[in-house]
């Protein structure tokens, strides 16, 4: 299954990735992610029958702690990192709207 | 001692600065250009002022005395006395203050850094009251750490309270955390003082630190060449004096690359031995965190005060930690008797891409280094078993599709909203695509794309599920191998360091560096990268340790005795030689006659 890249199919996953890219990065980025399928196709060459998916490396024991609320003393200086910030809510732009704003 | 038999007709020098042998005229013409002779790099200008000045300025520190500064750098100029342990044994005594120590490399930091590029924040005013606490608690006689009074670097996507941390990104560079990593705060109960955090790849993608979103770093054995990556930044200051330790990250041999190409010692611990909390994270499942330093036993130090369990992070390991420089103090320790050497010998591997430098000869070096090691190891009565990796291109493939796929997860929370830049935008998905548009570089777009790709609907089973089983079977044949081994041996990188911007133009050039390194990462197993020789153009080489998991003693044992018995950690690159041997320490200006 050899996959090529166009722009379109690039412009969908930075939709999907929530990431803008400029005209010539995109034109960029289709060459790179040929290569790059290149390289992830090598993977095909190894017989994989009856291996499981790897979930986990190590013998993971779910980690719980006891059920007791801890305090973080530094909670203040936390907002004040944030670019927008008023009445306990971090402030941003228009989120419900009628039609989604898109980039074409 | 250890050179191999050469042919009788073969005419070979030796130079004495670096003590190695080099055959042939025309390498031996090339290496004397850019060994003894005065190169640009010792011409270091000192236009801003200097730290002697930042301490007569501030309120709380003595004036130094006029020839401290000279007194200090003879003194910790000497291989011997600049390691981690006598540095925290030399205060303890007595004879050395925090505060002249700090001030020692904080200057070689304001000397060297400018050519070099290794630190993206240095925190002088803390890192001197740091020292000064400790000099307080010293003279009231109060228990001190087993890294007292040490300075450290370190890499910059390791949270720090009040210092800037930007994981080498823009769209990090106004970021103050509040709160340290564990590891940092290991480090600080330890008596460690933090002098500044080091320059990366962006969010640790990359392989050479020219994908910083600042500026590149460049290797201290020459300059226009690559430091390697990410931990870049922090194997430049280990190998060039600026700070004895560093600490480091490493997803895909992001530790063991960098010490390679630099000529320094870097481990990559067992996942879930060091916490991984406070880590900027890249991969969860691959990140681990580890230290750098100048040798074996100074990593077996740092890393007794860095491991062991965490409750803030849920994939730490509630092993207990063993007490590793007891063991490698233990005698008998030249002697490795008893240790089964799996040294990877594989025709294959050697006609992989990324084998060969541009010039086509970076294979002879290499395996001429790699041969003289396992020899080495041999006098020291180990028992050595040819083996074969055969999965090196598979595993790198394999880890090209979790390490962005597991990236794309954990960067989807840069959006611009509760901390970091943030773009002009009208609309909710405006703000994030232009703030991570603007914030995030090329290469680590390139990866989220990768990894969003890789697990979109309809491409989720044929890339990341089959990733995971290829995951799933280099653990099991790991497993098979270390039922007979001990440890695994094989050169750390392809090759040495490569130049400026070789690698740039294709991504999949740059994923080839990380050929060695991956297949210990996928598994979750420790390895250590340790110097081994350097190549004709005298550029350093690295030979990866790696061992079974949780198995970090024996990589410490076997490194040790292999330092014990060759002395390539010891040699350092010409700036930190010519700073050190500058006698002229009250001048701005250290220009020397070309």
């Amino acid at each position: 299954m050899r996959l090529e890249f166009d722009e379109q199919e690039v412009k969908k996953i930075c939709q999907l990735a929530q990431v803008k890219v400029t005209q010539a990065e995109l034109k960029q980025l289709a060459a790179d992610f040929n290569s790059i399928v290149g390289l992830i196709e090598k993977m095909n060459k190894l017989d994989l029958n009856g291996i499981e998916a790897a979930e986990y490396i190590i013998n993971a024991h779910n980690a719980l702690r006891e059920d007791i609320p801890a305090n973080f003393q530094e909670r203040e200086t936390l907002f004040n990192s944030a670019p927008a910030f008023t009445d306990n809510f971090y402030e941003v732009p228009k989120i419900l709207e009628d039609s989604q704003l898109s980039e074409s | 001692m250890f050179w191999r038999t050469l042919a009788i007709e073969s005419t070979f020098f030796f130079c004495p600065t670096c003590r190695i042998i080099v055959v042939q005229n025309g390498r031996w013409i090339r290496h004397k250009r850019t060994c003894f002779q005065r190169s640009p790099l010792s011409r270091l200008y000192c236009q801003t002022t200097k730290v002697s000045n930042i301490v007569k300025a501030s309120s709380f520190l003595p004036s130094p005395p006029a020839d401290f500064l000279h007194r200090n750098k003879k003194q910790l100029a000497d291989v011997e006395n600049s390691t981690i342990l006598s540095i925290a044994e030399t205060f303890k005594r007595g004879e050395w203050k925090a505060v002249d120590v700090v001030i020692e490399y904080l200057n070689r930091i304001h000397e060297m850094d400018k050519l070099l590029g290794a630190f993206l924040t240095v925190d002088a005013e803390r890192a001197l009251q740091k020292a000064q606490l400790l000099d307080e608690k010293w003279k009231n006689g109060e228990h001190l750490g087993p890294l007292a009074a040490v300075p450290v670097a370190v890499k910059d996507n390791l949270c720090t309270k009040g210092l800037l941390t930007t994981a080498g990104s823009r769209i990090l560079e106004n970021f103050i955390p509040r709160y340290d990593a564990t590891t940092v705060s290991r480090l600080e109960a330890a008596d460690a003082i933090v002098v500044g955090k080091t320059n990366m790849d962006e969010f640790g993608m990359g392989s050479s630190t020219e994908l910083s979103g600042f500026h590149p770093s460049k290797n201290p054995w020459d300059p226009s060449r690559v430091c390697g990556g990410s931990s870049g930044g922090s194997a430049a200051a280990v190998a060039s004096g600026m700070a004895p330790f560093a600490l480091g990250s490493d997803t895909g041999g992001s530790i063991r690359q960098p010490a390679s190409f630099c000529g320094v010692c870097g481990l990559k611990p067992t996942y879930g031995k060091v916490s991984r909390f406070g880590l900027v994270a890249f991969s969860s499942s691959l990140d681990t965190v580890g230290p750098m330093a100048s040798s074996v036993i100074e990593l077996a130090t740092i890393f007794q005060v860095l491991a062991g369990h965490d409750s803030m992070d849920s994939t730490s390991l509630s092993d207990k930690v063993p007490c590793y420089t007891d063991m490698l103090q233990e005698k008998g320790a030249l002697d490795l008797k008893g240790i089964t050497l799996g040294v990877v010998y594989d025709e294959r591997m050697l006609s992989l891409e990324g084998f060969r430098n541009i010039n086509g000869t970076g294979v002879e070096d290499l395996m001429r280094c790699f041969q003289e090691s396992i020899r080495v190891l041999t006098h020291l009565n180990v028992k050595v078993v040819p083996i074969s990796l055969s999965f090196l291109e598979e595993a790198l493939a394999a880890y090209y599709v979790i390490a962005p796929s597991e990236a794309s997860s954990n960067l989807a929370r840069y959006d611009g909203v509760r901390f970091g830049i943030r773009q002009y935008a009208s609309h909710i998905s405006e703000l994030y695509q232009k703030s991570r548009g603007m914030g995030l570089g090329s290469e680590v777009k390139r990866r989220i794309l990768t990894g969003t790709f890789a697990l979109s609907t309809g491409y989720y089973d044929a890339y990341y599920r089959k990733a995971l089983q290829v995951r799933q079977l280099i653990s099991q044949q790991f497993e098979n191998l270390f039922q007979q081994l001990d440890i695994i041996v094989c050169p750390t990188t392809p090759c040495a360091a490569f130049e400026l911007g070789e690698k740039m133009e294709d991504p999949v050039k740059m994923y080839m560096e990380d050929l060695l390194t991956i297949p210990a990462s996928l598994a979750g197993l420790p390895a250590v990268s340790i110097p081994m020789g350097f190549d004709s153009d005298h550029m350093p080489l690295g030979l990866q340790l790696i061992g079974n998991r949780q198995r970090e003693d024996i990589l410490f044992r076997v490194g040790h005795a292999f330092q014990l018995a060759t002395n390539w950690h010891r040699h350092r690159p010409l700036i930190y030689r010519n700073y050190v041997s500058t006698t002229d320490t009250t001048t701005h200006n250290t220009s020397l006659p070309s």
